[in-house]
């Protein structure tokens, strides 16, 4: 393998490095500051604390390029749902707490929308909001009419309970940004279509030695340099490394014995129609690979209704009835599991709420 | 010979029958009748054994192989029943006597809670016995040598809430298996150590084998009686030696011989009649029958084999003689007689130093077993009818003038008791005469040895003088002087009933006449014995030893007939018995000795019971304190690291769901590393 | 769907997923545990339906449906086994209940004391209603 000076995976640079870790302990600092003790600490500067973590956060582990009405969305019911989660976990006041997961579930609707589950966004609403949330709020009230209890204004174990969350998410965050993280290849696929756009071989070489650059050498380079490093197709070596740093992607192998002829037949590549092709189905390929990461093939014998898959024609419009078929064909058999758990789950609340507990204090 | 093969078979099948059916429904449907199977298959195994008799008398024999009981490697062991001589004399001897003793059985045993029991023991015993008769190889031989203790460990410990009875039949199991040790040893060494010339014809039992060093080709591996006895003459004569003194081992211990006799009088617990069969008639004469069987081996061997078994014949025979000499229980003066009894006929097996006269030495010991068999198990029967009349009452200090209560019995057991003391024409007069006539003509052979001989010929004879004493005095004590009932007895001692007194004088008839119509009259045993069955082991029966000795004869009864007097003359009447307890006084040291059996139960707990359980007192303390401190170490450590980790289990759920997910952390963390390298 | 904004998804259901963690750990009200444990769900489900939004099939959705409905029972039994241990012990507090622990331990007790509470705001005070009052208490009024 190659080792250039090159960003093999997200994970070998430093600044990458900081940039998941610091927000995220930081903010778990915050929410370890922040939960509920006898001697509190200042929650306003805490708060804060928290709140810069997770602006900082937002700016390093999400990848927003467009700046679309969607992204905003995104952004909007993520910091939403995120905030009233730490709320959650920090308010001493129960019935805020409460609260505050209903906000959770409100924002998270929101994501589900954004992912086009209007569905989910419905149940989550109807079950969680109008069902779970009601039914606690009553049985705080019952059982806690007098107001705080000192149970609320303690916590059990703050500081392991925090360290624990904090690998916790720091394994998940890494194998979500290794597995998942696409914005290399992102930007080579654009690199690509820009090169692929230039009129002449000239600008397509500079655009691509442009690229190169910008993907990992540290030290500038003057422009002529670029030029040459675009010639001999030092271009293709870095985006070598990119795919096959991919991690389950289907097509990587093949692009990977198409990139390693690329990488000679470059240099003696002139027609800048050619090259222009060339580079645009590379561009595709590229594109192939970066949506197949972290993608598991189905197996080919998995029996699946046809009544199952997105209509026809326009799926992003139409999702509640091909879920709604696929639940009564695919998933007929648990779905009549879950109705009979579900009145199985009735009556035995009902028996044990029921029960009137012999000598209760 | 092949019409055997039909039949042969049934000889110990029939009993082995019985037993099943008496075992399994014995205690639920027979009940009262449980004697039935026994009497009827030993009644027919009789029979049979008498056709057997009848079949093998011209001169013959029969090897019958029924099936395969065992094939490794180059040792193949048939289930081989042989029929010859040897064997058809005991087959007859032991269904005959086990027979009459199974219908005297019936009235003893009356009312019984382990009457069932009783019968399907007393039939595996039969059957084990007519087997280890009928086996034609060692392994099948030391098969039911094992099933005869067997039975003899049930008998024994028949009444096995009586904690002394238990205590008897484990001595007796125990004892006689320290010399199967040897027995065991000895077959072993048989197996491995005897090669034979490669003749397939004459050595049908040998697999082939090659030396080792020279590479001749060899036979070997073999255990059937045919190859070993035929090839005996081709073995080293220390390797012989050595599986003869083994082979003795084991006879020693199952005939109660001198150092392993202890057990003998204790088995004295177990029934009456299970004494008169067992320990006197039948499974104790299998050390004599094993000797006798392997008398091709011991005649081979270099001469101080048969020395030892004369010297331990004779030494038993005259030890036990003293002992008996001052017992007070009847049944314990029987037992120590049969010990004395036997130690005759190892005299007469022992004194086999040439060919010629190991045919007649074995003549000798057969034809004594034989008539011993007779007698003694009408004595042991006759003791058992006086305990039945007496309560269970044996003492004879305790009893006196039974005759006129108990006139069969007494009429009878002055028939065994005549014949065990060699009045003259009674059986026992004729085969302790051969005996004593064998060991005369060992001293005449001009052996190296034959002055010890004379010696030992000198000691039988004296042993004669003591046995006549011996069972006289007892017989008068019991049956003689005033009458004397126990308390016991209750107030209508009676004699007993008809199928007790039936065998019983059964039995006397065959005392009497036996020995009269068996040899000196017909030589029908020597030449059963002798012309036939040894022959083909080059052990001829010589012209010349047929004849009687008449001096030794004369010598023999005189010394008997002073026995039987002196005996009258001290016990014959209350009167005079002061006399024999200050002739007691005077001798205390003597007398004691006697009585107490010489000690050598106390030698025993002593040399051997002692340093054992001072072993075994070791052993526990070792470990008591060494190996169980180290358990008990191993068991702490788990116990400290659970104290340094039981502040853990606090309770708390919440810090258990802690604990899990801290747990989750270090994999996490393991995972996230092995990703990112 | 543009594939960049799986990992997004990805990070804010594994937040969740990390707040509800340490929240179900540090807290003590059962209820909030419960609230606790409920949003860690929320983080799966996102995951779920982003990923069925990324596969372009309907599994990840139809799965989420099934942790709604078990959610659903799951948290009707709990309240009701809340309900029945508040009747046994009328307190919210998980650390109540540590009788489960090794024979001869001490039981776990907070050892620091609480602050006193701020005073709670004082209730608005109602006019009376009903019967016309005495003249002698119309003073008082607010």
């Amino acid at each position: 393998m190659i080792r250039e000076p090159l960003a093999a995976s997200p994970w070998s640079s430093a600044t990458a490095v900081i940039g998941v870790a610091a927000p995220l302990l930081l903010g778990m600092a915050a929410l370890y500051l922040l939960l509920p003790r006898p001697r509190p600490f200042r929650t306003l500067p805490s708060a804060l604390v928290g709140l810069g973590a997770l602006g900082w956060a937002g700016g390093t582990w999400l990848a927003l390029p467009s700046g679309s009405i969607e992204d905003v969305l995104f952004v909007g019911f993520a910091g939403l749902a995120v905030i009233a989660g730490a709320l959650l976990v920090t308010q001493a006041n129960a019935a805020r707490a409460a609260l505050a997961f209903a906000i959770v579930v409100l924002s998270s609707s929101g994501l589900f929308l954004l992912l086009a589950a209007p569905f989910l966004l419905a149940a989550t609403i109807i079950v969680y909001a109008g069902a779970i949330i009601v039914t606690f709020l009553f049985v705080l009230m019952l059982a806690q009419q007098e107001g705080w209890s000192s149970a609320d204004r303690r916590s059990r174990e703050p500081l392991l309970s925090v360290v624990a969350g904090t690998v916790l998410l720091g394994a998940l965050l890494f194998v979500a940004k290794a597995t998942y993280d696409t914005r290399p290849l992102d930007h080579l696929v654009a690199a690509l279509e820009a090169a692929a756009g230039q009129s002449s071989a000239d600008a397509i070489r500079q655009t691509l030695g442009t690229a190169y650059r910008q993907l990992g050498p540290r030290t500038p380079l003057k422009p002529e340099e670029e030029q040459r490093l675009g010639d001999d197709g030092k271009f293709f070596v870095a985006l070598r490394q990119y795919v096959q740093a991919a991690r389950g992607a289907s097509e990587r192998d093949a692009l990977d014995r198409e990139l390693e002829v690329m990488e000679f037949e470059w240099r003696e590549l002139e027609h800048v129609p050619l090259m222009q092709g060339r580079l645009k189905e590379l561009a595709r390929a590229v594109a192939r690979v970066r949506d197949g990461m972290g993608t598991v093939p189905l197996p080919a014998e998995v029996p699946r209704s046809p009544l199952s898959l997105p209509a026809p024609g326009d799926p992003e419009r139409e999702t509640v009835a091909p879920l709604g078929r696929a639940l009564l064909t695919d998933f007929l058999l648990p779905i009549e599991l879950g109705g009979a758990l579900l009145l199985v789950a009735t009556v035995g609340a009902v028996v044990i709420a029921g029960r009137r507990t012999e000598g209760a204090r | 010979m092949s019409e055997l093969r039909g039949y042969l078979w049934l000889v110990p099948g029939l009993p082995l029958l019985a037993a099943a059916l008496t075992a399994l429904a014995g205690p639920r449907l027979l009940r009262r009748h449980s004697h039935w199977p026994c009497i009827l298959a030993s009644l027919a195994a009789g029979v049979l054994s008498m056709m057997v008799l009848a079949a093998v008398a011209g001169g013959g024999e029969a090897v019958e192989r029924y099936d395969t009981w065992f094939a490794i490697g180059g040792l193949d062991v048939g289930v081989t029943l042989r029929a010859d001589g040897l064997s058809a004399i005991m087959l007859v001897t032991v269904t005959l006597v086990g027979s009459l003793i199974a219908i005297y059985s019936v009235g003893y045993m009356a009312g019984d809670p382990g009457y069932a029991r009783y019968f399907a023991i007393i039939a595996l015993f039969i059957f084990s016995m007519t087997g280890l008769v009928l086996a034609s190889n060692f392994f099948l031989l030391f098969a039911f040598w094992e099933g005869v203790g067997l039975c003899s460990y049930l008998l024994v410990g028949f009444w096995f809430l009586k904690p002394a009875a238990a205590a008897a039949a484990r001595k007796a199991f125990l004892v006689t298996r320290l010399g199967d040790v040897g027995f065991i040893l000895g077959i072993l060494l048989i197996w491995s150590g005897f090669v034979y010339p490669h003749d397939p014809a004459r050595f049908p039992g040998g697999s082939r084998i090659e030396d080792p060093t020279t590479g001749v080709v060899l036979l070997g591996h073999a255990v059937d009686y045919d190859t070993v006895f035929r090839g005996a003459e081709a073995q080293a004569p220390g390797l012989l030696a050595a599986v003869c003194l083994l082979l003795l081992c084991g006879a020693v211990g199952k005939s109660a011989q001198f150092p392993l006799s202890v057990w003998l009088p204790d088995a004295m617990e177990g029934p009456s009649p299970v004494s008169a069969l067992i320990h006197a008639a039948t499974m104790v004469t299998a050390g004599v029958y094993l000797v006798a069987r392997s008398l091709p081996l011991f005649s081979a061997a270099p001469l101080y084999v048969p020395l030892t078994v004369a010297v331990l014949g004779t030494g038993t025979a005259m030890w036990a003689a003293l002992i008996a000499l001052t017992q007070n229980d009847l049944k314990r003066v029987l037992a120590y007689s049969t010990i004395s009894q036997l130690g005759y006929m190892f005299l007469a097996l022992g004194s086999a130093t040439t060919k010629g006269l190991a045919a007649v030495a074995a003549v000798a010991a057969i034809f004594h077993l034989v008539t011993h068999a007779f007698f003694k198990a009408l004595l042991f029967l006759g003791a058992g009818s006086v305990m039945h009349a007496m309560g269970n009452v044996i003492d004879m200090r305790r009893l006196g003038g039974l005759r006129h209560v108990l006139p069969i019995t007494h009429v009878t057991f002055l028939c065994g008791a005549a014949a065990l003391a060699g009045v003259p024409l009674l059986s026992g007069f004729w085969s302790k005469d051969e005996i004593l006539g064998v060991a005369w003509a060992a001293g005449q052979t001009g052996q190296p040895f034959q002055s010890v001989y004379r010696v030992l010929f000198a000691v039988g004879l004296l042993t004669a003088g003591l046995t006549a004493f011996y069972t006289f005095r007892a017989y008068f004590l019991t049956f003689w002087g005033d009458e004397r009932l126990p308390p016991e007895a209750g107030h209508h001692a009676h004699e007993s009933p008809w199928v007790m007194t039936v065998p019983l004088v059964i039995l006397a008839g065959g005392a009497v006449v036996a020995g009269l119509v068996l040899e000196p009259l017909t030589h029908w045993m020597s030449r059963l014995l002798g012309e036939h069955w040894l022959v083909m082991f080059g052990l001829a029966l010589s012209g010349e030893a047929l004849n009687h000795r008449w001096g030794v004869m004369a010598l023999s009864s005189l010394v008997a007939l002073a026995g039987v007097g002196l005996a009258w003359w001290l016990y014959g009447a209350d009167l005079r018995r002061e006399m024999v307890h200050r002739l007691a006084q005077r001798f205390p040291s003597l007398y004691e000795a006697s009585l107490n059996k010489f000690y050598v139960d106390e030698l025993y707990a002593f040399f051997i019971v002692a340093p054992m359980t001072a072993l075994a007192a070791f052993c526990r303390i070792f470990d008591q304190y060494i190996v169980d401190s180290l358990v008990d170490l191993m068991g702490h450590v788990p116990g400290l690291v659970g104290r340094l980790l039981r502040p853990i289990q606090n309770g708390l759920v919440q810090f258990y769901a802690l604990a899990m997910m801290l747990g989750l952390t270090v994999f996490l963390g393991a995972l996230v590393w092995r990703l990112a390298r | 769907m543009n594939p960049l904004m799986l990992s997004n998804y990805l990070v804010v259901g594994a937040v969740l997923f990390a707040l509800g963690a340490v929240g179900f750990l540090a807290r003590r009200n059962l209820i909030v545990m419960f609230l606790c444990v409920e949003m860690m769900l929320q983080g799966v489900a996102l995951n779920l339906t982003a990923f069925a939004r990324h596969h372009g099939n309907l599994q990840g959705q139809a799965f989420v449906l099934f942790m709604v409905l078990v959610a659903a029972c799951e948290a009707a039994i709990a309240l009701a086994l809340i309900l029945m241990l508040y009747r046994s012990r009328p307190s919210l507090d998980v650390s109540e209940w540590q009788e489960l622990r090794e024979p001869g331990l001490e039981e776990t007790r907070d050892e620091e004391p609480l602050p006193p509470l701020p005073r709670p705001p004082p209730l608005p005070e109602l006019p009376p209603a009903g019967l016309e009052p005495s003249a002698s208490r119309e003073t008082s009024h607010v």
